[in-house]
């Protein structure tokens, strides 16, 4: 049985060119069998506004080379890991004074490689490294596509969900840092605090919403809600305040609708029920 | 008229439920007492508790006694209040197969087989998760070389090894898998679509928030022609589970 826990799994690294870094890594065995495990790090690509990587057409960067600083381990070698125990993995990061001003994507990888001859299954757990060698810039985050779903929104039917992403225009990875304010006739209705994701530089990322704790919970109105005008402005915390602001209607359509139908079908009935008591009288008058 | 009277009130009471059972309930926080005594605090320190500002949060417990990490072979106890936040950068993943093999025994030429074991994932806190799943090349005899080449589904519903597709018939021939659980359902939406595996890692199962033992179910299933040779087939796959940023 494969079961690893690695620690820290998300590391975010200013390195200058010509400095090296070490970051340790702990490494748990939670199962109940030994492990021959190997490490390695590699390189990933950004996929998708949420944070995914991809590895596909990667390649290592020569200006940015790891080893492991353990005495007794090089990076790629096996090492034994016994039932509940723990180890620390120290990784070195080592800038070539040479390398690129820019932000490097990896991730640093503990594996049970699996066999090719016995047809075992492998496993795989990573932390991920995001190591810029810049010079730390100035914030530079644009509000996009911001919008709320569904079009018709109804006091009782659905929550109403808040999209938006932050665009990173600089070369260097950021964290989003905002909020979500929702108001009906200037009154504070409800207020999100952006979640503190990072956005890579010249990638967008999907906003997220977090309670005070931390929790990411929906950046969406619940129902049901006061029939009115509401206004939700997106902002972000930076020194040119950033911010985009949507203005939408709420209405009980479905009850006017439901009245609507119901309305309709006595008006017809009435209006048979009518007809059909003048042709009676009509009929007793001429007979 | 007696009637109309009942159906208004009808009408107005079912909207008033619905209405009612529209706004969310009230909680409250636990807290233990006795008859004489009553426990607000978390721990006996001085003080402690969370400091915000725009841009930053921080938590504190100022005097809690003991406090510290100490571990044996078996346990690793992590004594302080502050402890509750260590799972927020630690990241689990399981394959939970006791050999790490999957044996499909032998095979009858127009049978599928099938063999399954499940695969777990935590990431407490942060951005969500991907696993993905790559193999070292399709099932092979080692010795000829032959292959059981990797399925292309039922005719009709092709899949490759990003889309899933149906695989029920029994005259399609080959390797392929499928995961059912929370976070795969966007891959393969019912247990009978089925994918076959490539030689670079494929997402299998992703989520964008965090997530405490997530379980999915991996089906593996292999179906031969009365035309496969006979022989010993194996490769090797390998599951790669990995934070997203």
């Amino acid at each position: 049985m494969f079961d690893l826990t690695l620690s820290p799994a998300n590391n975010e690294i200013f390195i200058k060119p010509g400095q090296n870094y070490l970051l340790a890594f702990q490494i748990t065995n939670n199962s109940s069998t030994s492990l021959i495990l190997s490490s390695s790090v590699e390189s990933w690509q950004p996929s998708g506004s949420q944070g995914e990587v991809n590895y596909h057409n990667t390649f290592m960067d020569p200006s940015i080379s790891f080893s492991l600083n353990n005495a007794d381990l090089k990076l790629g070698e096996n090492f034994v890991l016994h039932p509940r125990e723990n180890k620390q993995l120290v990784l070195k990061i080592m800038v070539s004074p040479l390398s690129n001003h820019q932000d490097y994507f990896y991730t640093f990888f503990v594996h049970q490689p699996a066999d090719k001859f016995t047809g075992q299954l492998g496993g795989k757990i990573g932390a991920q490294l995001i190591i810029s060698t810049q010079d730390k810039q100035t914030e530079s985050l644009v509000i996009k596509k911001f919008s709320a779903t569904p079009v018709i929104k109804d006091t009782f039917i659905k929550p109403i969900n808040f999209h938006g992403y932050i665009y990173n225009n600089s070369s260097q990875f950021n964290k989003i840092a905002g909020k979500l304010t929702i108001t009906k006739n200037d009154l504070l209705i409800e207020e999100f605090t952006l979640s503190p994701d990072t956005v890579l530089g010249g990638y967008s990322r999907l906003i997220r919403c977090a309670d005070k704790n931390t929790e990411i919970i929906p950046c969406a109105l619940k129902p049901p809600l006061w029939p009115g005008f509401y206004q939700a402005t997106l902002s972000l915390n930076l020194p040119q305040s950033p911010s985009a602001t949507l203005n939408f209607f709420v209405f009980p359509y479905l009850i006017l609708i439901i009245l609507g139908i119901l309305f309709g079908f006595f008006f017809f009935f009435y209006r048979r029920l009518g007809r059909r008591q003048n042709s009676n009288r009509h009929s007793i008058g001429t007979t | 008229m007696k009637s109309k009277k009942y159906l208004l009130s009808f009408v107005f009471l079912g909207i008033l439920g619905i209405w009612l059972l529209k706004f969310p309930k009230q909680s409250f926080s636990q807290r233990f007492q006795s008859n004489s005594y009553v426990i607000e605090w978390g721990n006996f320190n001085m003080t402690g508790g969370t400091k915000t500002s725009t841009n930053y949060r921080l938590s504190d417990t100022v005097g809690q006694m003991a406090p510290g990490e100490s571990n044996s072979n078996a346990y690793n106890l992590e004594a302080g209040f502050q402890y509750i936040y260590n799972t927020f950068n630690k990241f689990r993943f399981t394959i939970n197969d006791p050999d790490l093999a999957i044996n499909f025994g032998s095979l009858s030429p127009g049978v599928g087989i099938t063999s399954s074991h499940s695969i777990t994932i935590s990431c407490p806190a942060g951005h969500g998760y991907q696993i993905m799943a790559e193999y070292n090349h399709p099932l092979q005899d080692l010795s000829s070389g032959i292959t059981i080449p990797d399925t292309k589904c039922d005719l009709g519903s092709t899949c490759t090894p990003t889309n899933a597709n149906t695989w029920i018939t029994n005259t399609s021939y080959g390797f392929g898998y499928n995961v059912a659980g929370v976070g795969a359902t966007q891959y393969f939406p019912n247990i009978t679509q089925f994918r076959p595996f490539t030689n670079t890692p494929v997402d299998i199962m992703t989520e964008t928030t965090p997530v405490q033992n997530h379980t999915a179910t991996v089906t593996y299933k292999v179906l031969i022609s009365s035309l496969q040779s006979a022989g010993n087939y194996e490769n090797a796959i390998t599951f790669i589970a990995v934070p997203n940023y």
